[in-house]
C-alpha cells in the first residue's frame, strides 16, 4: 500500500517548487523529508493535506483519508485546558463520552495526566509540544503531517518528545510524513529518509533506516555512517 | 505582593482625604453654601437625595436609558467590528465615519438630537454614538490580532465554521469586548447625564442637576455628581467581574 504523487508541478510567482516533481510514501511508516530551509518542503505538506492545491499533478491513494498535523509552534487555544485543546478537534457527531474517552487517553500516553486542567499558560514549551501531539494522536486520522515540530528546542527536550512520540506511535502505527532540516531528528525518528534539494525539488537520495524505532541512539555507528551520507546528499 | 498592595490603598485614601481637607478649606474661605458649600453638607444632601421617593425613579431612568444605548451601540459595534476585522473594504469605509463621529463635539451632537428627537431619546442617541466608536474598534482590532495560526489549525482539523467562531474567535476578541465595553461606558455615561441636562427628560439624573443648578443648589449639584460617580464606579466593577468570569485563562 502507498500513498504517491506523481507529476507535480506548483510555483509561486517566480519561484518554481516543484517541477514535475514524483515521490511515494509507504502507509504505516514514518517518512522523513529531509532539506534545506524553503525548499518546499512545507508546500508538499500543504498539499498533501489538501491546504495548497498543486498547480498540476495527481495524487493517489490521498482519497477520503482524514489528516492530522504537528507544527512547529504547539498551537493550542489558550483559553482552553490541555483536554479542551484536545477535544476541539474531535467531531461533535462522537457522543461527548466518547470524546473524554479518548482525550483521557492520549492525554495519558504523553504522561499530562496530572495536568489535564491546566490552561497552556501554566505549562512549559515541550508539554505544549506533548498536548500537540496528543491532539494529532486524538484526531482520527490515517496520516500525520509534521511541519518541524521540534524546531528550535534543546536537545534534552528533543530526545524526550521524540521518545514520547515513538512510544504513542509504536501502539497506533499511523503514516507519518515529518518534515525537517535536521539530520539527527531524521535519524532518531524516521523510518525511510528522503533528502530533497533545493527548488525546484529533486529527491537527492532516499535511506531506509534498518533499526527500530526507539533503540536507536545517537551514537551508534549505523547511524553516525548514515548521518555522512546524509551531510553529503544535503550539502551537494 | 500583599504588602504593597495594601499600602497602595493606603496612599489612595492619604488622597482622598486631602481631596476632602482641600475642599474644606475652600467652602471655609468662601463661606457661602450658594457657592461651594462643606463636604459634611454635601454628605447629608447626598444621604437625603436617597430618601426621595423620585430618586429611584431618577436614578433607575438614567440607568436604563445608559443601558439601552449600550446594548444597541454594542449590538452594532459587535457587528460593525466583526465585518470590519474580517474585510478591509468595509473597515476602509468605517474609518472616516469613525473619526467623525470621534471628533465631533459632544455638545453639537446634543444640540442636534434635541432638535430631531424627543427628549427621553436624545441621551440614549448621545450614549450610543459615543459608545459605538469604541465597541466597534476594539472588536475589529480583536478580530485582526486573531492568531492566524490557531485558525489555520482549526481549519487543518475540519472543525465546523460555527465552532470556530465560538470557540476561537469569540474568547480571542473577549479581551478586547471587555475593555472595550468598560471605555465605553465610562465615556457613554458622562455623554448620558450631559444629554440629561440639556434635554430635560421627565425622570433623569440630569434633569434634576439641572434643576439644582437652577435653583442654586450647589450641594444638590455636587451630590447627584457623587451619585453618578459611584454608578459609574459600580459598572465598572460589573464589567471587572465579568472580565474574571469569562477571561479565567489569563494567568
Amino acid at each position: 500500500m502507498s500513498l504517491e504523487i506523481k507529476g507535480l508541478y506548483k510555483r509561486y510567482g517566480d519561484v518554481e517548487v516543484f517541477r514535475d516533481f514524483s515521490i511515494s510514501f509507504t502507509e504505516g511508516m514514518i517518512t522523513c523529508i529531509l532539506g534545506p530551509s524553503g525548499c518546499g518542503k512545507t508546500t508538499l505538506l500543504n498539499i498533501l493535506g489538501n491546504i495548497t492545491s498543486p498547480d498540476s499533478g495527481t495524487l493517489t491513494g490521498f482519497d477520503g483519508k482524514v489528516v492530522s498535523y504537528i507544527f512547529q509552534e504547539p498551537r493550542l487555544l489558550p483559553w482552553k485546558s490541555v483536554r479542551g485543546n484536545i477535544e476541539f478537534v474531535l467531531d461533535r457527531s462522537m457522543p461527548p463520552e466518547e470524546r473524554k474517552k479518548i482525550t483521557d487517553r492520549f492525554i495519558g500516553l504523553v504522561e499530562l495526566g496530572e495536568f489535564a486542567d491546566y490552561y497552556p499558560s501554566k505549562l512549559s514549551g515541550g508539554m505544549r509540544q506533548r498536548v500537540a501531539i496528543a491532539r494529532a494522536f486524538a484526531y482520527p486520522s490515517d496520516i500525520i503531517l509534521m511541519d518541524e515540530p521540534l524546531k528550535g528546542l534543546d536537545i534534552k527536550l528533543k530526545l524526550n518528545l521524540i521518545q514520547t512520540f515513538s512510544k504513542i506511535w509504536q501502539k497506533d502505527r499511523r503514516t507519518v510524513i515529518f518534515v525537517t532540516h535536521d539530520v539527527d531528528e531524521a535519524l532518531l525518528l524516521g523510518d525511510e529518509i528522503v533528502v530533497f534539494s533545493r527548488a525546484p525539488v529533486e529527491i537527492v537520495t532516499r535511506h531506509l533506516v534498518e533499526i527500530p524505532l526507539g533503540e536507536r541512539t545517537t551514537d551508534s555507528d549505523y547511524l553516525r555512517n548514515m548521518e555522512k551520507e546524509l551531510l553529503a546528499a544535503l550539502g551537494g | 505582593m500583599k504588602i504593597s498592595f495594601t499600602s497602595r490603598q493606603y496612599v489612595s485614601l492619604v488622597s482622598v482625604i486631602i481631596i476632602l481637607i482641600i475642599w474644606k478649606a475652600i467652602s471655609l474661605y468662601f463661606n457661602s453654601g450658594f457657592i461651594v458649600p462643606s463636604p459634611e453638607k454635601t454628605l447629608i444632601t447626598t444621604l437625603k437625595l436617597f430618601t426621595d421617593d423620585r430618586f429611584l425613579l431618577t436614578v433607575g431612568a438614567t440607568i436604563l436609558r445608559s443601558l439601552a444605548g449600550f446594548c444597541i451601540s454594542f449590538l452594532l459595534g459587535l457587528l460593525a467590528g466583526i465585518t470590519a476585522g474580517i474585510n478591509p473594504y468595509f473597515d476602509a469605509f468605517l474609518r472616516p465615519v469613525l473619526i467623525t463621529i470621534r471628533s465631533v463635539p459632544i455638545i453639537a451632537i446634543i444640540l442636534l438630537a434635541l432638535i430631531w428627537l424627543t427628549p427621553g431619546i436624545v441621551p440614549v442617541f448621545i450614549a450610543m454614538l459615543t459608545m459605538f466608536p469604541f465597541i466597534c474598534t476594539n472588536v475589529s482590532d480583536g478580530i485582526r490580532s486573531v492568531d492566524r495560526d490557531l485558525v489555520q489549525m482549526a481549519k487543518f482539523y475540519r472543525v465546523a465554521k460555527t465552532r470556530i467562531v465560538k470557540e476561537l474567535y469569540l474568547p480571542a476578541i473577549m479581551p478586547f469586548i471587555i475593555s472595550g465595553a468598560s471605555s465605553a461606558m465610562g465615556i457613554g455615561w458622562r455623554a448620558i447625564i450631559t444629554g440629561e441636562v440639556l434635554s430635560h427628560p421627565k425622570y433623569g439624573i440630569g434633569t434634576l442637576m439641572q434643576n439644582a443648578q437652577t435653583f442654586l443648589n450647589v450641594d444638590a449639584v455636587i451630590a447627584w455628581t457623587i451619585i453618578a460617580v459611584v454608578i459609574s464606579y459600580g459598572f465598572e466593577k460589573v464589567i471587572r467581574w465579568g472580565e474574571r468570569k469569562l477571561i479565567v485563562w489569563r494567568s
